[in-house]
């Protein structure tokens, strides 16, 4: 492929104008700090609060989709098989055995991977303990975990203030803001599983920074 | 080399470069893949982050009902208030069949988050015994069956490891539990029915 786009700029002076042009607009794209609205779509209406729609938002582009469920949201599917467990002394007897059960692969797709560039950095949810509707952020490669902003992103009216628990991925560490824009009163370092942000900022979060 | 040309590599690297790192190959899906197990044991004793996400709260169900104690066969002429003594042991089962008494960083993780998340704590195994009435006609037989209160939790573990694992740094793994419900109350039932003509012959002589 390359060869052939080295054939063709080498005769056209102006498609090498436009290749350069798109080349750096992608480099530019994988390399500033994007800031992406949480523009969920409520086709259904009436999103009241604990109900279950999944949506996921890349944080890069702002495109948002929601699903049914919070698997079919990551693209991670459930693993519906269920093996017994035996007890504590088999327990341990099984984990010598060469035969284990749990060896084989859930399913065909059980078991995915994740590549730079579809990175989770975050679940939010309507409810506490994870409840309700859930919004998956994901952005192009892991936070770093240091203390500027990597990136942030502003809450849509589907969003704005319903947010009461919160999971961080990816390395990234979550604050809250009242307002858009990462104004108004700030919540925060959240940095490990939540399940109740808290009074403070609990239904009241309208954008959130993640580092 | 003409200035030209040199501008023609610098493009090809920008563009090789800028589609790299957003368009990453994809050829690891013919490699071979470590199953569930494999991935899971590396929890905490081979990764640099190992985080269990549950993927929304607990879902409640009732198991199978199934027979707890023996039968009670009336063989008299009159009616017969019979207690069933039973003990019913109930147990879980999830993605890869190892108890969560097993001691592995994943079965830990799992425990700590569940407690952290619900303010409850993962029962493995729950045992209940009782004694139990259950009225028999003459010439029938009672039993009592038994449906264990249940939750299960969903959720997907999230692993970093320093070097590849099987070709990637990171690797989200799905995860379902399933055992008895702590401090929930089982439903019992009684049952009879007629005896068949074989069961008379082997329980009223």
């Amino acid at each position: 492929m390359d060869e052939e786009l080295e054939s063709h700029m080498s005769n056209d002076t102006r498609r090498r104008t436009r290749i350069t042009v798109a080349a750096v607009l992608l480099l530019a794209g994988a390399i500033a700090v994007p800031v992406a609205n949480g523009a969920v779509t409520d086709q259904e209406g009436g999103d009241a609060k604990g109900q279950g729609k999944h949506c996921t938002l890349n944080a890069k582009t702002g495109e948002t989709q929601c699903f049914e469920s919070l698997s079919k949201a990551t693209g991670l599917p459930d693993s519906d098989r269920l093996l017994d467990a035996p007890d504590a002394e088999a327990g341990k007897a099984a984990k010598t055995s060469e035969a284990r059960a749990g060896d084989e692969p859930v399913a065909s797709s059980g078991i995915d991977t994740k590549a730079e560039g579809d990175i989770i950095a975050a679940t939010i949810f309507k409810n506490t303990k994870y409840g309700g509707g859930s919004l998956t952020i994901t952005n192009t490669a892991l936070c770093e975990s240091d203390d500027e902003v990597d990136f942030q992103i502003d809450l849509d009216e589907s969003w704005k203030n319903k947010v009461s628990s919160i999971q961080p991925w990816g390395r990234c560490t979550l604050n809250l803001f009242s307002e858009p824009g990462l104004g108004g009163e700030r919540d925060g370092p959240f940095d490990e599983l939540t399940p109740n942000i808290g009074d403070a900022m609990d239904n009241r979060a309208q954008s959130i920074s993640f580092s | 080399m003409t200035r030209r040309k040199k501008l023609s590599m610098l493009v090809i690297a920008i563009t090789t470069a800028g589609a790299t790192a957003l368009f990453p190959a994809t050829a690891q899906a013919e490699e071979e893949q470590p199953t569930t197990r494999e991935l899971l044991e590396q929890c905490n004793d081979g990764t640099d982050v190992c985080v269990f996400h549950p993927s929304g709260a607990p879902v409640d169900s009732m198991g199978e009902a199934h027979q707890v104690g023996d039968s009670a066969f009336n063989c008299t002429k009159d009616l017969q208030r019979s207690s069933v003594g039973w003990s019913d042991t109930t147990g879980e089962s999830n993605t890869v069949g190892v108890s969560m008494t097993a001691e592995y960083g994943f079965t830990d993780l799992f425990k700590v988050t569940i407690q952290a998340s619900y303010q409850h704590s993962w029962e493995s195994s729950h045992t209940e015994e009782q004694q139990t009435n259950v009225e028999v006609k003459p010439g029938e037989v009672g039993w009592i069956t038994r449906e264990a209160a249940m939750e299960e939790v969903t959720g997907t573990y999230e692993m970093h490891f320093g070097d590849k694992f099987y070709g990637h740094y990171i690797w989200y793994v799905p995860f379902t539990a399933k055992g008895p419900k702590a401090d929930a109350p089982s439903t019992k039932t009684q049952h009879t029915r007629k005896m068949t003509k074989k069961e008379k012959k082997q329980h009223c002589g």
